[in-house]
């Protein structure tokens, strides 16, 4: 089978350091080629090579062919790629008006809007024709990616690049993505996976390459890779993939958070307002993590929120030790603030890329618990180290931390308030294996140091939330089932959740069952 | 609820007020005041065109530039009160009388007049004259027209000038012969007649800015208030037809727009221009410049029953503080002559024997000295109202400064000025438009005056005046006016130190422009002797 | 949130509010200023006595606040009121300034808004070279002249020394429009100003555009270079400059004195000077009405603007 895109010794240099270091490999058309590192590992700057995209200033030797020229590109945020300010169907409307050009005039918009629709189709957009008027903000996630592959499809690319599509989505949302692409791949395209999510990668690819620092550390078939991993790298990979360590017992400390009857409510922008969250009774202990788990749109976030003062449109009572809590964070004192902090999924986000981290960590200790900012620093400081991070690092701006560091940074800078309740938010989506492990690592750790401290882990991963105590599940916002951590896992009751083990299981077994 | 009052009969109008540009235009002049200046009495002389302008030409229109009053401008000639308004009512209407180029009543509408022996009876003949309707001008038309003046209810300009005239004692003899009875024997009565705003109306008239009928040169053709009014020739004019075909006023607030206006060609008369654009444009070529001499007294004002200037000592000591050519210069940019603290420089019965006052430092520290004012701090009201106000007052006060007297400058709202400085602080700056002495006198200097600036009230001068009323032989008069000047000169309230030129501009091809014509006079804005080459 | 329809009708309701508050605010300055209608029309004749009849017969001697209700309960009607200086009414002052401002206002922003987003487009496309570079200086140093400088200039070189146009609208008042001539220069010096504030806007808002992600998805799937600036960058840029162009429309619509000064187009600014200066309360009072629910009108017509164009501008909590 001829190539339908190649990249020979590429070699991309920025300010004398070589973040792709002499890569070399073909595409085939219908298959899937994983390029699978840790962030850093260049896997992205390869990908977007074969987009002819290079980062700025960047030095680059090599040759990179894509055989027809049209290469197409889902970033890991396909939000990012829609115009906010248009309606979806515009870039596919431009695109396809392109292609017509050539027929006469009064045939255009019809055989302009069958190659719309048809793209559409094919990237799983059966009600595309509803979508195309709505704007990028109405549509859901999976949506949003879809639109986007829709476009890609509809360029007529040989090759599709995917960048991490699965980050941050639950097992069910993995499947069908997974299948999305296998879809494409069927079509005759040739898909590009860079992720490091090694469950997609063993469901989805045909060819992987392991990278690391720049280089292609190996490179096989897939199966080869599971069963026979040559590189000491791809052995450490696959290794850090496997459970996660026994869940601890439930204590019984302490209620530090009540939910009752909570009723949040979500105001569509056409006047109607649509309900959210229900939960009847939720309780946090102290000492514990809590992981809420469901797909995506199930309503964590929300819940989250609600917890967090972050949304305030919502019925009935959060209490804090008993005493309910304000709704809005403009309402709550400096007292509850410091009690609930909030750690956000996008760290980069959340932080100011100006500043060093270590004087936003401290800013906590000065704002919400009166700190002399000296103290507060020192204190960062221990925090930091304590998290793993060194001292010179949190000297840095926060663009030169990596996704893991920053994610650790952002924990600290919450614990710098002394909270009684810590609620993460998908804190561990986007980040590979390696760095996921010891993240969770850290948050065992937090829980044993400090018993006062209540953990709400907002996921989508059953593997996180295995290291939990207690889990609760959601679905379409109604708690359907809660539990002890390994009772919920082994023998779920609610079909849903069934169903959503059994979908991770079969994931991780499918692909057990292609090693042989 | 408000009643919309039906303009065209109860026309609660009143007369308008002085406009000023709202830009300052460069050249120092500050506040454009198209100030309206009311006159009294007066003859008229024809003016004579042949001044090497050239045989008159029939035919043309000439576009006239004025500042105006904006969308409640009116053609009822009775609340006219800006120059745009006088000219506009010149156009249409005549008096009964008019003032020549020294200010002394010459005969219009009147052809004749002649008193008693007392003084207080007057017999006016009318000469023959149709309004623009056909109809012929008549005795009636002249009461009525003053009976509508005088009318208590409303508050018309002229009112208070014929204030001498008794109009219910007051009958036509005939269809055009009146006998005017006066409360009081005046001499001066002619001035009387051609008080500004003494317009002959028919009677009857309402309308006036739908149809305004009267005897003037021009007939109406259209009138937007604030932007145009539009006149054509009136063939029957009793003193000959107007050369020009039509006359058209427009409104231009701004002086640079005037200015800018006639050098564009889009207007053939500018009203009222600036010293400094008079000098920018003057002999070069593209405009003619007009300059129409003592048109308005430039001075400031005494309040002489109150400290300091109850004492006539430190009132000289004023009069000699003042270096006239360095006011008339700064303030002015030279555009005009020097004062010599008596109104009407050129005008009838001026005193012009008594000699002009120079500044003398020395004598007025000795004179303050010895009122016990060595330190003297005054005072000093202005405003940007007038051109030349504000720059007067700083350069009077460094003047005063050499003599020990500290003078601090105060300086008012510019929409009540007048009001203000009438009877509250010392010293203001002050400036008055043309009229007759003896109408400055009656106006401001009698104890009985209406806007008497100074607070001169004395009954010794008020007695003097009587007697110059009572007194038929015009050069017994003049002898009279003469001590009363002298007086002034003396220790009146009046520091007057220039008389403004007042500046015209016009197109080459406008002709029979009368040079010799203060503002306000006969020949002043007087479009029926003028001609386009 | 509460839904659109329901907003606008609270914001409407809140510019009334809005509009009676300014109107309070010039009935109170305008009678804290010295002198009244009855002192400004007397003007160098104050003769008390004449002063006192002209007072009466205008309803002045009234205390402050009756002529205010009488004025108000007016309104309510429809009604308002009769000019002190003329006994003309007042909505014949409006009618008659209203139709050269508007007239001015339509011509400028129709070619504002192209000239703008033109000049910000092509710098935007050219960020950082000679082109940008030159639009960027030019339209700072045009911005920094202030319209009446930029008037006398544009009268000195134009009308006066090259003869190509007329200097001033003087007389044409009524008939703007069969004098287009005329309305040259003074729709320049409106122009001036605000189409370099707007360009710069528009500028700053491409160049964020032209480097966001979907432009640059865009230009991958090979869309030209035209429809990225106009179809896809404009659109996210243009946000801001909603808000902009509704107050550059306010300047125009309250009438700009110093453009009607200087070129003698007797607009709203011109009434509203004049009834000023001549304490003709009621003109004034009629006029902050009329600049007052402008105000509020553009405003809100802005925000609704920037909601479509930004669909997704929300509050948090």
């Amino acid at each position: 089978m001829n190539a339908v895109a190649e990249v020979k010794d590429l070699r991309v240099e920025i300010g004398g350091r070589a973040i792709v270091d002499g890569v070399s490999f073909q595409v085939r058309p219908g298959k899937v080629t994983a390029l699978v590192g840790t962030s850093g590992s260049g896997k992205t700057t390869t990908g977007l090579a074969l987009l002819g995209e290079y980062p700025a200033g960047a030095r680059v030797t090599g040759d990179v062919r894509v055989s027809n020229g049209l290469v197409g590109y889902v970033p890991q945020h396909p939000g990012a790629v829609l115009n906010p300010a248009r309606r979806v169907g515009a870039l596919l409307r431009d695109i396809a008006r392109d292609q017509v050009r050539r027929l006469p005039r009064p045939q255009r918009r019809a055989a302009a809007r069958t190659r719309v629709l048809h793209a559409l189709s094919v990237a799983q957009l059966p009600e595309g024709e509803l979508l195309l008027r709505r704007y990028p903000h109405q549509l859901s996630g999976g949506q949003q990616q879809r639109a986007v592959l829709a476009q890609a499809l509809l360029l007529g690319a040989s090759v599709v690049v995917a960048d991490e599509p699965t980050t941050g989505q639950d097992a069910l949302t993995k499947r069908r993505i997974v299948d999305q692409l296998a879809a494409v791949a069927r079509q005759g395209i040739a898909v590009v996976l860079l992720s490091h999510d090694l469950d997609v990668v063993r469901a989805l690819a045909d060819e992987v390459l392991v990278m690391r620092g720049g280089r292609v550390v190996e490179a096989a078939p897939a199966e080869q890779l599971w069963l026979a991993p040559q590189h000491p790298w791809t052995a450490e990979l696959l290794a850090a993939e496997g459970k996660m360590g026994d869940s601890p017992p439930a204590r019984d400390g302490q209620a530090a958070l009540q939910v009752e009857g909570l009723t949040a409510r979500h105001r569509d922008g056409a006047r109607s307002t649509k309900e959210a969250v229900h939960i009847p009774e939720l309780t946090v202990r102290s000492g514990e993590c809590l992981a809420v788990i469901g797909r995506s749109g199930s309503g964590k976030t929300t819940f989250a929120r609600c917890l967090a003062g972050l949304h305030r449109d919502y019925a009935g009572d959060v209490l804090l030790d008993g005493v309910p809590l304000p709704r809005s964070l403009r309402a709550r004192t400096r007292e509850q603030l410091a009690a609930v902090q909030y750690v956000f999924q996008d760290a980069r986000a959340a932080f100011d890329e100006h500043r060093p981290v270590l004087d936003q960590v401290a800013r906590t200790a000065v704002r919400l618990r009166g700190a002399h900012p000296r103290e507060a620093l020192a204190e960062a400081l221990h925090t930091l180290t304590g998290l793993g991070l060194t001292e010179e690092l949190a000297l840095r701006a926060p663009g030169q931390l990596s996704g893991g560091e920053l994610q650790r940074t952002a924990l600290a800078r919450a614990l710098l308030a002394r909270p009684r309740v810590l609620v993460c938010d998908e804190i561990t989506a986007g980040l590979d294996t390696v760095t996921r492990r010891a993240l969770l690592d850290t948050l065992a750790g937090l829980l044993r140091d400090r018993p006062e401290l209540a953990l709400v882990l907002i996921t989508h991963d059953l593997d996180a939330a295995a290291a939990a105590a207690r889990i609760a599940v959601l679905d379409a916002g109604e708690l359907v089932e809660q539990g002890p951590a390994r009772h919920v896992l082994t023998s779920p009751r609610h079909p849903f959740t069934v169903s959503l083990v059994d979908t991770s299981v079969r994931l991780a077994a499918e692909t057990r069952s292609r090693r042989w | 609820m408000n009643d919309v009052p039906d303009v065209s009969v109860n026309n609660s109008r009143f007369p308008g007020l002085r406009r000023r540009g709202f830009l300052a235009a460069a050249g120092g002049a500050a506040g454009l005041g198209a100030l309206a200046l009311a006159g009294c009495a007066g003859s008229g002389t024809a003016a004579d065109p042949a001044k090497g302008d050239g045989k008159p030409k029939r035919g043309g229109r000439l576009r006239a530039a004025f500042a105006g009053g904006g969308a409640s401008e009116t053609l009822d000639p009775h609340l006219a009160n800006l120059f745009a308004d006088a000219a506009r009512a010149k156009a249409l209407f005549d008096k009964l009388a008019d003032y020549g180029p020294d200010l002394s009543a010459q005969p219009r509408l009147a052809s004749a007049w002649e008193p008693n022996a007392g003084m207080d009876r007057w017999k006016v003949t009318l000469r023959k004259a149709a309004f623009h309707d056909g109809k012929p001008v008549t005795a009636q038309d002249v009461l009525y027209s003053y009976r509508r003046i005088v009318d208590p209810a409303k508050a018309f300009r002229a009112k208070a000038s014929l204030e001498p005239i008794d109009l219910k004692a007051s009958r036509a003899l005939d269809e055009r012969t009146i006998e005017f009875v006066l409360k009081r024997p005046t001499a001066e009565f002619p001035n009387v007649l051609g008080a500004f705003g003494a317009y002959i109306v028919p009677e009857g008239l309402k309308d006036f800015d739908k149809k305004p009928i009267g005897s003037g040169p021009f007939r109406f053709v259209s009138f937007a208030p604030g932007e145009s009014a539009v006149f054509k020739r009136n063939d029957a004019y009793w003193d000959g037809a107007p050369y020009l075909d039509e006359l058209e006023f427009v409104v231009a607030n701004e002086e640079s727009a005037r200015a800018n206006a006639l050098l564009g060609g889009q207007v053939e008369y500018a009203h009222e221009l600036n010293p400094a654009t008079a000098r920018a444009y003057e002999n070069k070529g593209q405009i003619q410049i007009v300059r129409l001499r003592n048109s308005a007294m430039q001075g400031f004002v005494m309040k002489t029953d109150r400290p300091p200037f109850d004492d006539k000592r430190v009132r000289e000591a004023f009069f000699l503080l003042a270096d006239r050519k360095e006011l008339l210069d700064g303030a002015l940019s030279g555009a005009g002559e020097i004062g010599n603290d008596l109104f009407g420089k050129g005008y009838e019965y001026y005193a012009g024997s008594l000699p002009q006052r120079e500044q003398d430092l020395d004598r007025a520290r000795k004179l303050l000295k010895e009122a016990g004012a060595e330190k003297l701090k005054v005072t000093l009201d202005t405003s940007p109202v007038a051109a030349g106000f504000t720059e007067a007052a700083a350069i009077f006060r460094d003047q005063a400064a050499k003599a020990g007297v500290r003078i601090e400058i105060r300086t008012g709202s510019k929409d009540s000025y007048w009001k203000d400085i009438l009877d509250s602080g010392t010293l203001a700056s002050y400036r008055s438009g043309a009229m007759p002495i003896e109408s400055h006198i009656s106006q401001r200097l009698l104890t009985g005056s209406t806007t008497n600036a100074t607070h001169w009230r004395h009954k010794d001068f008020d007695a003097l005046y009587q007697q110059a009323q009572s007194t038929k032989d015009k050069k017994d008069r003049a002898a009279v006016y003469e001590r009363m000047q002298r007086r002034l000169h003396a220790e009146g309230g009046f520091l007057i130190w220039g008389f403004a030129d007042w500046i015209l501009g016009t197109a080459h091809s406008v002709r029979g422009v009368e040079r010799k014509a203060p503002a306000n006079s006969l020949d002043w804005a007087r479009f029926d002797k003028v001609w386009l080459a | 949130m509460i839904g659109p329809r329901s907003w606008v009708a609270r914001r409407l309701l809140l510019g009334v509010a809005q509009t009676a508050a300014v109107v309070l605010l010039v009935f109170s300055l305008t009678e804290a200023l010295p002198g009244d209608a009855a002192v400004a029309l007397a003007g160098d004749q104050p003769d008390p006595e004449r002063i006192a009849a002209i007072r009466e017969a205008m309803h002045l001697d009234r205390p402050a606040y009756e002529r205010l209700a009488d004025w108000a309960s007016g309104l309510l009607h429809g009604d308002f009121g009769t000019s002190l200086a003329s006994g003309r009414p007042v909505s014949s002052y409006i009618a008659d300034g209203f139709g050269p401002t508007v007239l001015l206002a339509v011509l400028t922003m129709v070619l504002l808004v192209p000239a703008g987003v033109g000049l910000g487009v092509l710098a935007a496309g050219h960020e950082g070279r000679f082109v940008d570079r030159l639009v960027s200086s030019v339209t700072l140093g045009v911005y920094a002249v202030p319209e009446f400088a930029f008037g006398v200039l544009l009268v000195t070189v134009f009308a006066l020394r090259l003869g190509w146009l007329p200097p001033t609208a003087v007389g044409y008042g009524t008939d703007l429009l069969d004098h287009p001539a005329a309305l040259v220069l003074p729709v320049l010096v409106l122009l001036s100003r605000p189409v370099c504030s707007l360009a710069r806007l528009v500028r700053a808002g491409m160049i964020d555009a032209l480097a966001s992600p979907y432009v640059a998805q865009a230009r991958r799937y090979g869309i030209s270079g035209f429809r990225i600036r106009y179809a896809h960058a404009l659109p996210n840029a243009i946000a801001p400059c909603a808000q902009q162009l509704a107050r550059t429309v306010d300047w125009l619509l309250c009438g700009v004195i110093v453009v009607e000064a200087l070129y003698v187009i007797p607009g709203l600014g011109t009434v509203l000077i004049n009834a000023v200066a001549e304490r003709d309360v009621p003109v004034v009072q009629g006029l902050a009405v009329v600049f007052g629910l402008t105000a509020v009108v553009l405003n809100l017509g802005a925000d609704l603007v920037v909601h479509r164009l930004a669909p997704r501008a929300g509050v948090a909590a």
